[in-house]
């Protein structure tokens, strides 16, 4: 007789199939609260968020199309001086237990600093690149001409995001909060005034945009890595 | 995986070692008590090969302690367990003889395949192997199986 792989399989199953443990249930009920899914902790995550987080971000999105409505070369700069606000309710949401002064404990805790944050962050930036997709997508049909002029929206939330993150490693307390402010002004600030010195949307800065763009994300790489290694439980602790 | 489903691996190997019910439970529920007791446990990379140390361990312990008394129990199991169609017992009559043939390793990594589904990586994580030296070694086992039942 010829035995498949699969009609072994079978036996060996049957032949070590144990009977029904009768105490399972009632062993397993003391464990019933350490039980989470990485689903169930990225929603318990997510409604953690502040709503006006989530409200603040689609303002901004309603005002980016709105404003994109009768926007020319002249005045694109103003959706590029918007989207630092975007990153806004980022910063505000990576210091915010810096803010309070909670980082210390909750290196310790069971979900660690580290993880709450990669959760959290994760779920708005990926709630925020639909934002910047939306908007680069709905802004005057047809006036961006190809995927180059993405960094329009790109590099001014990445910009804010990375020196966001080299600051608030370096801060606590209240000071956190006046950078999450203070940071996004500041890059929507000098978007206006370079574009009235430089004539930054023209078909010739196409180069200085795909070099910003290069730089912006090894800078916010950089900082991300060395922002979320600083929420790592100290090695003494 | 929930811990429902670690808890019957668990409670299948230990079967496997001990052949009877109570005793596997017993070591079960020990096994789950001393991995939650210590955070080390829980943080490394492959929770259920520590889980399976500390179980093979435990039955090992047990079979120290109370040898003859396994034996006994090991009969009886089997009887309970040769019911129903002649086939079967036929069939399970001549897989056992076959498993004789085979080291305890190779014995363990296709329980562990077969019977608990686990991934090469974990077996290989439990006898200090390499996942290719695992996969080789059931590949062997699986070959004098099929060559002792083919006879």
């Amino acid at each position: 007789m010829r035995w498949k792989k699969k009609q072994i399989k079978q036996e060996f199953i049957k032949l070590y199939e144990a009977p029904e443990p009768p105490g399972k249930q009632e062993f397993l009920k003391q464990f019933d609260t350490c039980y989470l899914s990485m689903g169930q902790f990225m929603w318990q995550q997510l409604l953690y968020i502040k709503k006006w987080m989530w409200l603040f971000s689609a303002g901004i999105f309603f005002l980016g199309t709105m404003l994109g409505r009768n926007l020319d070369r002249e005045t694109v700069w103003v959706i590029s001086a918007l989207i630092p606000f975007l990153a806004l309710t980022f910063l505000t949401e990576s210091g915010r237990s810096k803010i309070y002064g909670m980082e210390e404990l909750e290196y310790a805790t069971r979900f660690s600093l580290k993880s709450l944050m990669l959760a959290r962050l994760g779920v708005l930036g990926l709630f925020h690149g639909v934002i910047l997709l939306l908007l680069f997508l709905c802004i005057p049909q047809g006036f961006f001409p190809g995927p180059k002029d993405l960094m329009y929206v790109l590099v001014p939330y990445f910009l804010t995001v990375s020196i966001g993150f080299s600051l608030l490693r370096r801060f606590r307390g209240r000071e956190v909060l006046y950078i999450s402010l203070g940071v996004p002004a500041f890059v929507s600030l000098l978007v206006a005034v370079a574009n009235q010195m430089y004539p930054l949307y023209s078909i010739s800065m196409v180069k200085f945009w795909g070099l910003a763009g290069l730089f912006v994300m090894i800078f916010t790489v950089k900082e991300t890595i060395l922002f979320f290694r600083q929420t790592e439980e100290f090695v003494w602790n | 995986m929930d811990y429902e489903e670690q808890y019957d691996r668990i409670y299948r190997y230990c079967y496997y070692k001990l052949k009877q019910r109570e005793m596997a439970e017993d070591i079960t529920q020990e096994t789950f008590l001393r991995f939650f007791g210590k955070k080390e446990y829980q943080e490394g990379e492959h929770p259920m090969k520590v889980m399976y140390t500390i179980a093979k361990n435990l039955c090992t312990d047990e079979f120290r302690k109370k040898k003859y008394m396994f034996l006994e129990d090991v009969k009886g199991e089997e009887v309970l367990q040769n019911k129903g169609p002649e086939d079967d017992i036929v069939n399970a009559g001549a897989l056992r003889l076959a498993m004789e043939k085979l080291d305890d390793v190779s014995r363990e990594v296709l329980f562990f395949r077969f019977v608990n589904q686990e991934s090469f990586a974990v077996i290989g994580e439990m006898y200090h192997l390499s996942r290719y030296a695992v996969y080789r070694k059931y590949q062997k086992a699986l070959k004098i199986l099929r060559r002792e039942l083919e006879k």
